[in-house]
């Protein structure tokens, strides 16, 4: 029966609503574990992540300001957060690029369940930008931005220099800055 | 890198954003940015634009049981929490008792909060059976939690409306008991300080619970 907005769930979870916690988590959950698996590559170590990044919103949701983004991006930001420090902690197997191909990038592709109809805009905005960029350049970034490679490390499991690899994160981003602030009608400077 | 100038800060820029410096680096950038507006400005949209790209990752189904799991580790985690608001609700309930209506017992009861400064109350039924807790917070529109816990399999409906301290009440919502819970989570076009009570109607219009929210002191 849920129909809350985001921000209105997330309120009730972060003051300990029992009713509002659980629906925040089952709204929630796929993507969460979904990022961390695209960071750790470690189905146990994921479900780690997933129940540390769940605990962090918990204890910080007070600091979500809305102007900076939706929940959904915040809640992903501190998985990937979470992620981040558990491969520095466990050194799991680095993530196999192939992982990419499994990414949300078909432009075409409705917005799927209702969970997702608030940042399904954004989300199609962001497919089609990305979908714009050199495959090469794409592949890059999402690897550094969401899968939480180093510049370093893409280099070495591309097969390219890492000035190479270094230019195409940097380009990437840069550009889907540029056709973001496009898309939303913005100034991107 | 030590000290930093604008145009060695946009060459990491996109480094810093992406979590990708040392820290020596990170360090020397984040000195410059503390005086640097613009270059702050900078990193701030590159860090929100590369956090959107999170939404591209593939959903995955966690584990069975995971829901369970981390539902788990949240009790554990705001325990201490719960213990001091069922103290309060006990003291207060033993302390002031105030009949309104058709024998209905409303309480302003103070939690000890949560992670940020909220207004809060708890109504009573005055067979004690019952109890309607209400969470505000923020400036206009407020947050609203309004949530009821009823008769043990209990599915009825209510109708929830906010009273601000001027001006007409608001309709807020509805919301249904599940095996006697129910939650109606909103926000309401006021701010949190201005709404003076949250009432909660049964489906023929009878007032069954009117809460005051009030604020939760600080510590």
């Amino acid at each position: 029966m849920w129909t809350a907005s985001d921000d209105a769930l997330l309120a009730g979870f972060g003051v300990g609503d029992r009713e509002a916690t659980a629906s925040f988590v089952r709204r929630y959950q796929s993507r969460v574990f979904g990022v961390a698996h695209s960071v750790v590559n470690d189905r146990a170590l994921a479900e780690d992540v997933a129940q540390e990044a769940f605990l962090r919103a918990f204890r910080h949701a007070s600091a979500y300001d809305p102007r900076k983004g939706s929940v959904p991006t915040w809640l992903l930001a501190i998985t990937r957060n979470a992620a981040l420090d558990a491969v520095r902690l466990r050194r799991p197997e680095p993530v196999d690029p192939a992982v990419i191909a499994h990414f949300d990038l078909l432009v075409s592709e409705s917005s799927g369940p209702a969970a997702r109809a608030e940042v399904s805009q954004e989300v199609q905005g962001l497919r089609e930008v990305i979908a714009a960029l050199p495959p090469e350049q794409s592949r890059a970034l999402l690897l550094a931005a969401v899968c939480g490679r180093t510049a370093k490390e893409i280099a070495e499991s591309e097969g390219i220099p890492l000035g190479t690899a270094k230019t195409r994160i940097r380009k990437g981003l840069l550009k889907v800055r540029e056709g973001m602030g496009a898309t939303k009608g913005g100034d991107p400077r | 890198m030590s000290a930093v100038d604008c145009p060695e800060l946009r060459e990491v820029s996109v480094e810093l954003a992406l979590g990708d410096l040392s820290g020596s680096e990170r360090a020397d950038a984040l000195t410059h940015l503390g005086s640097c507006p613009m270059c702050g400005q900078l990193v701030g949209d590159l860090t929100r634009v590369a956090e959107d790209l999170l939404l591209l990752a593939p959903e995955l189904e966690p584990p069975p049981g995971f829901e369970s799991r981390v539902l788990a580790r949240l009790e554990e985690e705001r325990r201490p929490r719960r213990l001091r608001w069922r103290s309060l609700v006990a003291a207060a309930a033993a302390v002031v008792m105030l009949g309104v209506g058709g024998g209905l017992v409303v309480q302003t009861v103070a939690d000890d909060g949560g992670p940020e400064p909220v207004r809060t109350a708890l109504a009573i039924s005055a067979s004690g059976r019952s109890t309607c807790r209400v969470v505000v917070h923020g400036d206009r529109p407020a947050s609203l939690v309004v949530s009821l816990d009823g008769p043990q399999g209990s599915n009825r409906e209510y109708v929830v409306e906010a009273q601000p301290a001027k001006g007409a009440a608001i309709p807020v919502g509805r919301f249904a008991l599940a095996d006697g819970h129910g939650l109606l989570a909103t926000t309401v076009p006021v701010d949190a300080e201005d709404l003076k009570s949250v009432r909660v109607f049964n489906m023929d219009g009878e007032l069954l619970y009117e809460a005051f929210p009030e604020p939760v002191p600080r510590r």
